[in-house]
């Protein structure tokens, strides 16, 4: 598999602290990839370099091919990188389907026809309906998002991305919080998004999850990369262990 | 107007429909059936002047959070254009009110981009001066404004030679005026252009996130507020005839920033109540009183603590309550 987004060397410094120092990865096309550590070890960091929210102070970010470390957020987004929050961002007062339909506007080149068009409005409400069956939320669909089950806030952050047809979705803890049946529920639902061209990177703290649902693992600790493979070669590697057990080795 | 029923929560299409054209109609019947009770027709033309501001405002501030305390002084912009290209330029009144409109909405958008860089607070301070800024030169520039005594002598509309006469002709085309801005924000509100503007209130994060240009679209924002408060002026002018700088002071734009509250902040209905209950109760649009100042302090003091929602979050609230859509805690498995 050729590699989607390709990582490298990148920084992150916060005054003295080097939240992300130096990491390279590679996100393969059609996968679903991973990226794990413990708490501060610049995941979330990560993710808001490669979207635009963060700028690097070092290193390189290519997706498909282009170099995009230094674009603006919606610049980015408009490319096809898309991504949910660690802190649920819904907005809390609009209904499901208006939340998702915020997306479906990303890549639409001309808003201002909209005005005037009622039509254009009603296939909207229509594709982003489906996104919103398509990820299993019908029953909530006319629901304020402050009213949606927290199980479920993380799926309709999900179903917004989806709106905005990514090439690549990067979802931030979406298992935080979930119980077994709604985790079991997500995961189908990654899956099935996988199945439809997409690509997945997740950052996630429920190992379970993680070794399940990942074709690639890439692990930091203290903003540098400890490991990076297979589900099976990151458990069995001794720096990870290390890091996630403290003691072993010594 | 919009597009159904779901996206949002509300009555339904039909019920809307007919909700608009009853009041329409009723609206329209005013000046047949209290053609001599002069006060009242005069108090309705407030109330449409004080909608089409306040319509344009909840654009600014209501929809996408961008906290103006430069409406008034961008009406008042209006006004004075209005009133030299119809009295000194001879301009007729339709063209005079249009460019007046595009005009006030240029320079809405010109403040919105250094304004858009800030946010909260510090655009509250940007627009404040500005709007200081703007008093002063109506005072000052005498050529232009006629000083702080006022610009007198502006003509009264005359529409494809109809000339303009009675308090009735005026009701006509302030409520012509205030349904255009009644629509054009509703329409505004229901296109992804307004659900964008909201998106932007709620969390400008979450819209860039989805390919939004936060930037562009608080511009949008503010050119098309500004462009109904510009529409506003110019009819003010033609209406009142006289215009002076006391009636553009930051005074004003507080005394709609308390409707604003009293309404929801971001609800059409609720910004058009809170018009209709401060036109009756205070007929104070035009001149404010001290007293006014205050009680506006309180009415937002308590507002903000009992209500912080205002009446459109109540009415939102009710009808959740009543439509049984909070739905029950359980997980949806998905299939």
């Amino acid at each position: 598999m050729s590699a989607l987004l390709e990582v490298r060397d990148v920084q992150v410094r916060f005054g003295g602290v080097r939240a992300v120092d130096g990491v390279s990865f590679d996100v393969p096309a059609g996968s679903i990839s991973g990226l794990i550590g413990p708490n501060g070890s610049g995941k979330t960091s990560t993710f808001n370099l490669i979207t635009g929210f963060y700028s690097a102070s070092a290193g390189n970010i290519d997706f498909a091919g282009k170099a995009i470390a230094g674009r603006a957020p919606h610049e980015i987004a408009r490319l096809g990188i898309v991504r949910t929050f660690q802190n649920v961002a819904l907005q809390p007062e609009r209904t499901v389907l208006e939340n998702v339909m915020l997306g479906l506007y990303c890549n639409r080149p001309n808003l201002w026809w909209d005005l005037f068009d009622g039509r254009r409005s009603r296939q909207d409400e229509q594709r982003a309906s489906e996104i919103i069956e398509f990820c299993g939320l019908s029953q909530h669909r006319a629901s304020l998002s402050r009213n949606v089950p927290v199980g479920l806030r993380h799926t309709a952050e999900l179903a917004r991305a989806l709106a905005a047809s990514p090439k690549l979705l990067l979802l931030d803890e979406p298992w935080a919080g979930l119980n077994t049946a709604e985790s079991a529920a997500l995961i189908r639902t990654v899956r099935r998004i996988r199945d439809t061209g997409v690509t997945v990177l997740i950052v996630e703290h429920n190992m379970k999850v993680i070794m399940e649902i990942c074709d690639k693992i890439t692990v930091l600790d203290a903003g540098r990369r400890i490991a990076d493979g297979s589900p099976a070669q990151v458990r069995a590697d001794p720096a990870v262990i290390q890091s996630y057990l403290g003691t072993a080795g010594h | 107007m919009s597009g159904s029923s779901e996206v949002r929560a509300g009555p339904g299409p039909r019920a809307r429909m007919l909700l608009h054209v009853g009041l329409i109609a009723a609206l329209l019947l005013v000046p047949v059936l209290f053609h001599e009770h002069l006060f009242l027709l005069r108090l309705f033309v407030q109330m449409f002047l004080g909608a089409t501001v306040l319509m344009g405002f909840l654009v600014i501030l209501g929809f996408s959070k961008q906290f103006s305390l430069a409406q008034v002084a961008i009406y008042g912009i209006g006004a004075y254009i209005a009133a030299n290209l119809t009295a000194t330029l001879g301009v007729s009144f339709v063209p005079a009110m249009l460019i007046s409109g595009l005009v006030a909405g240029l320079v809405g958008a010109l403040i919105a981009i250094p304004g858009a860089r800030f946010v909260g607070p510090w655009l509250a301070l940007v627009t404040f001066a500005f709007a200081e800024i703007v008093r002063i030169l109506m005072a000052r520039l005498k050529p232009l404004t006629g000083g702080a005594v006022g610009f007198r002598n502006i003509p009264r509309p005359e529409i494809f030679g109809y000339r303009f006469t009675g308090e009735a002709d005026y009701y006509y085309l302030f409520l012509a005026m205030a349904l255009l801005a009644y629509f054009v924000t509703l329409r505004f509100r229901n296109s992804p252009q307004g659900r964008i503007a909201l998106a932007i209130g709620d969390n400008p994060d979450i819209a860039a996130s989805l390919g939004v240009n936060v930037f562009r679209h608080r511009i949008f924002a503010f050119f098309i507020g500004s462009m109904l408060a510009g529409f506003a002026g110019a009819a003010f002018a033609a209406y009142a005839t006289y215009i002076s700088p006391e009636s553009f002071g930051l005074a004003h734009t507080i005394h709609y920033l308390t409707m604003l509250v009293v309404g929801g902040l971001e609800s059409i209905p609720g910004a058009l109540l809170a018009v209709i209950f401060f036109t009756f109760s205070h007929n104070q649009l035009m001149a404010l009183h001290p007293w006014d100042l205050i009680l506006d302090g309180f009415i937002i003091l308590l507002f903000m603590n009992v209500m912080p929602r205002g009446l459109g979050g109540l009415a939102s609230d009710l009808w959740h309550r009543r439509s049984g859509k909070r739905p029950e805690i359980k997980a949806e498995a998905a299939s």
